[in-house]
């Protein structure tokens, strides 16, 4: 029973996820323009601006179109950060033990009670926007995560049959840790890698909408969001509803990918013996 | 081991890991690039003299070590240092902001804990039902709804329909300023007996709570649905319907209790989340908590405020984690061990 | 025939699965008397532990009865509501299982669990089903110390001893074993057996239904044995009669598998083959895939269950007309 409905959470999402990279395609290719002002100041949607303008003028279509483009990316480099540090950190201090390892847990168990957001400002307040820098801001958040999930993975694994006989065999440690152990921390931190692509672009938007993200005019939909902020008490809806929207739809596709893949890796290791 | 010790220890843990916060925020804040001075003197020009002398003020002429030991002393001491732009000591700010923040998270966790709790449960019990699909479905979709857009839709959800619901703030104007004794509007309004007061808070509260609220029910019901699905595959559950438990028996006695408290460790980790929602919705709302106060820091670079405020989130978090861990302890007799 | 506490006849339980239907007990029938110990041995897969659980109708879950009777005392447990097969679980058939270690609700007390099965079933006071619970723990050999001790706190053995304490709360007239002694030591596993053979000569109204891979384990505490393959019965009849006197093939090489510790060196044997797919079990005997006697017989016909001597049944082509044992099986075959 399970497999089924996980199965159906990874394509749908997958099916999300094409759809907005498309979209996003679309918008390069055909060349719309999220930065061309008109005087069409906060017009609301119709058929010349499907979703209206924003208050420079802008066609919000183009701008989230494009917007997908940043908040993908910035994401994108803030997992990829935080995954290597936190995997090869964790993988080492799980290996190795002892006194280091305690340390580095202790470290690490302090640093979750930081939130992910709130290191992500201080370190925005400090070394500015950017797409590297608002990456790495956000990453530093996540590390903990995968430092915790690959230490556990390498530390069950340690004391195995195989990995004694791979080194006496004369295996050096690189190779023991990272061809040999770390393949078993693979199903586990792909579908973290894809739950928190879901939570990075809810924190970049969170920066932008703070008013910490990407620098204007660039197109970013927390950005954009929090701009179009100023006029809902005018009854302006667009400036912030369609930003927001694709957040929401993006972070659905990824989300569903992820925890659909969580549940069939969970599902696949714990199978209980059936004895009849 | 016994209940005392570990309670003595968990306690004992508490100052590394609280020392080891501050250092990092101390360490993000002096070691990244960006000048305290030349924030705080923001455009204006100043002579060779008066930079050095707001150098010398906020002690930044020291050596790095003695500055890191000099604000750890002051903390422990309760001085979070002084804020340039608000000419006040940091912890004045702090402790004005504070209970705006207790307040929003409070009735936000009166109505996450129990909806998304029961939710979770019930879904589980009716696991592969088209009522349970329903429930994981809305819950996933409210978890990828950022908790700041939401707010915002409310807001216009407002506007546009004129539902007599405050978009902002903690109270309105027009109300006669109830005496701040603990600064929680609610309890003040009670302790003075404003009944219009009452209200006024709670209309006032209504949307960010049900903001921050259901985001953080989102995902309870997950955890919760997940473990209560868990624990009744488990053996001994099949044991105890096997000795004849009728069912109702089974769930309320043998399988609730092994579900649900294990997410008391996720409770700790919650709270660093609520607080991180707290900060978008207050911003969102015009609430004047603790959120609001860093967001204002970071846009006037007003350094001492910005690391006053980061410290106490660390503090509080510490502190829900520390209570979570005894109470977990107290409650699972494995874990003594 | 003496009273039979449990009677069962033609006991059909299938796993349906998505894909395919696993028949798991494939027509089993069989009795225990009263204060007699039935041991079920079999390989994993042969449907012996289906066997128990169909008894207690806890079949998990695509698995179902599909036909056959089931009569404890006589009343046929198949037709029972489920409230009222709900009053006979554990009140007069209780279980052992294999996991002690996490049959257990790990936040609740060991004492309290087993008074829990008593108040279950009998209207008494709570101290009244402590005090019960406390003289159980007793006649288990647990030390009254550990009475208020939680299951991660106990070894083992003691869990066990626990279970087995927990199985005879409300009295049963039939206790089921699946593997009671798989997962612990053998020393442990001796005391174990020691302790319900104890048991069965103490509460004389008590019978055994003892489910185990382990023929020496099984020999040890039974009065007659069942030998199941592939969901079928393969040989029934008296502990001593199997062990010496074994007919079928396949308990043949069970009991030739079993080195005999005080006899003279033999060479060791074991049984060639796999256990059976039971997605797609074999056409006519189920273990002819496997025997070293099978002829062109057993590829098509399900052998007939027949008495070859007194109370001793088995299932097997070589003793059917034409076959090579018609007359008798030789004397020691290899």
């Amino acid at each position: 029973m399970w497999p089924k409905s996980s199965r159906s959470m990874v394509t749908a999402g997958t099916i999300i996820v094409v759809i907005i990279l498309t979209l996003d395609a679309y918008s390069h290719l055909v060349g719309l323009d999220p930065l061309q002002t008109t005087f069409q100041v906060l017009s609301p949607p119709a058929l010349d601006h499907v979703m209206g303008t924003d208050q420079l003028g802008r066609d919000i279509f183009s701008r989230v179109s494009f917007g997908t483009t940043f908040s993908l990316l910035v994401a994108f480099v803030s997992v990829i950060i935080s995954v290597g540090t936190g995997s090869i950190i964790g993988a080492l201090s799980g290996f190795f033990g002892g006194k280091i390892d305690q340390a580095t847990s202790l470290l690490f168990d302090a640093l979750y009670a930081l939130p992910a957001l709130v290191i992500a400002i201080l370190i925005a307040a400090m070394i500015g926007t950017g797409i590297v820098n608002t990456g790495l801001a956000i990453a530093i958040g996540y590390i903990p995560q995968y430092f915790r999930i690959v230490r556990g993975i390498i530390f069950s694994i340690k004391e195995r049959p195989f990995i004694e006989s791979t080194r006496a065999i004369g295996a050096g440690y690189g190779n023991l840790i990272f061809r040999h152990m770390m393949p078993y921390a693979i199903p586990s931190i792909i579908a973290l890698m894809t739950l928190n692509m879901g939570s990075a672009i809810v924190d970049v938007s969170g920066l932008g909408f703070l008013g910490l993200g990407l620098p204007p005019p660039t197109p970013e939909w927390g950005t954009d969001l929090g701009r179009g902020r100023d006029f809902i008490t005018a009854g302006v809806w667009w400036t912030s509803t369609f930003p927001g929207l694709m957040i929401v739809i993006s972070v659905l596709g990824f989300t569903l990918v992820g925890e659909g893949l969580d549940e069939i890796f969970r599902a696949t290791s714990t199978r209980k013996k059936e004895t009849f | 081991m016994k209940l005392r010790t570990f309670i003595l220890l968990r306690l004992l843990l508490t100052i590394p890991m609280i020392l080891i916060l501050v250092t990092v925020v101390f360490g993000i804040m002096r070691v990244l690039p960006g000048d305290p001075v030349a924030a705080v003197m923001g455009s204006k020009q100043g002579s060779e003299q008066q930079i050095e002398l707001l150098r010398h003020e906020l002690g930044l002429d020291k050596p790095l070590y003695l500055q890191y030991l000099d604000y750890v002393g002051n903390l422990l001491r309760g001085d979070f240092g002084y804020s340039m732009v608000r000419q006040r000591p940091v912890a004045s700010e702090l402790a004005d902001h504070l209970p705006a923040t207790i307040e929003l998270t409070f009735w936000s966790m009166l109505l996450a804990i129990p909806l998304g709790i029961y939710s979770g449960v019930f879904a589980a019990r009716k696991a592969g039902s088209k009522i349970d699909a329903s429930i994981r479905i809305g819950a996933l979709v409210r978890w990828c709804i950022p908790v700041f857009w939401f707010g915002l839709i409310l807001q216009i959800l407002v506007v546009q329909y004129g539902l007599p619901l405050p978009v902002s703030g903690q109270a309105s104007p027009q109300i006669a300023t109830v005496a701040h004794v603990t600064g929680l509007y609610v309890v003040d309004a009670i302790l003075a007996g404003d009944a219009r007061a009452l209200v006024d808070s709670f209309l006032h509260l209504a949307l960010p709570v049900v903001t921050l609220g259901t985001t953080m029910a989102a995902s309870l019901t997950k955890i919760a649905r997940t473990n209560v699905v868990d624990v009744l595959g488990e053996e001994y559950i099949k044991v105890a319907s096997l000795k004849g438990c009728p069912d109702e028996q089974v769930f309320q006695k043998h399988a609730l209790p092994n579900a649900l408290i294990p997410i008391l460790t996720y409770t700790g980790l919650q709270v660093a989340i609520l607080l991180q929602g707290a900060i978008l919705t207050e911003t969102v709302f015009a609430w004047s908590g603790l959120g609001r106060l860093l967001i204002f820091s970071v846009g006037f670079r007003d350094f001492n405020l910005i690391q006053g405020c980061v410290v106490l989130f660390a503090l509080v978090v510490s502190l829900a984690n520390l209570i979570v861990d005894i109470s977990y302890a107290i409650v699972d007799p494995r874990v003594r061990l | 025939m003496a009273d039979l506490v449990l009677d069962v006849k033609d006991l059909r339980s299938y796993y349906y699965l998505p894909s395919f239907t696993v028949k798991a007990i494939d027509g089993v029938s069989f009795g225990i008397s009263k204060a007699d110990a039935l041991g079920i041995i079999g390989e994993s897969g042969s449907g012996k532990s289906t066997i128990g659980w169909s008894v207690l109708r806890a079949l998990p879950n695509p698995g179902k009865i599909v036909s056959g009777e089931i009569r404890l005392d006589g009343r046929n447990l198949l037709e029972l509501d489920r409230e009222e097969m709900r009053k006979i679980r554990w009140k007069e058939v209780a279980m052992v299982t294999q996991s002690a270690m996490s049959s257990f609700d790990p936040l609740m007390r060991i004492g309290d669990q087993i008074a829990e099965a008593v108040t279950v079933h009998e209207d008494i006071p709570q101290e009244h089903a402590i005090e019960r619970a406390k003289g159980l723990f007793e006649e288990v050999s647990l030390e009254p110390s550990r009475f208020k001790s939680y299951p991660h706190e106990l070894s083992g053995g003691m869990r066990q001893r626990a279970m087995i304490a927990m199985a005879l709360a409300c009295k049963p007239k039939l206790v089921i074993a699946d593997e009671p002694t798989t997962a612990l030591d053998v020393i442990v596993q001796a005391q174990i057996l020691r302790l319900m053979d104890n048991l069965k000569s103490e509460l004389k109204s008590l019978s055994i239904m003892f489910i185990s891979h382990d023929l020496s384990v099984v020999a040890g505490i039974s009065d007659k044995i069942l030998v199941v393959y592939g969901g079928k019965m393969m040989e029934y009849g008296a502990t001593n009669e199997i062990i010496k006197n074994p007919f079928h093939p396949y308990t043949i090489d069970l009991v030739n598998s079993f080195p005999n510790i005080e006899g003279t060196e033999m060479s060791f044997e074991s049984i060639p083959g796999n256990p059976p797919d039971m997605r797609d079990p074999p056409n006519g005997c189920v273990f002819h895939p496997r025997c070293k006697y099978a002829w062109a017989k057993c590829k098509e016909g399900v052998p007939s269950w027949r008495d070859v001597e007194k109370d001793h049944f088995v299932a097997c082509h070589l003793y059917e007309v034409g076959g090579a044992w018609e007359h008798g099986r030789p004397h020691n075959p290899s």
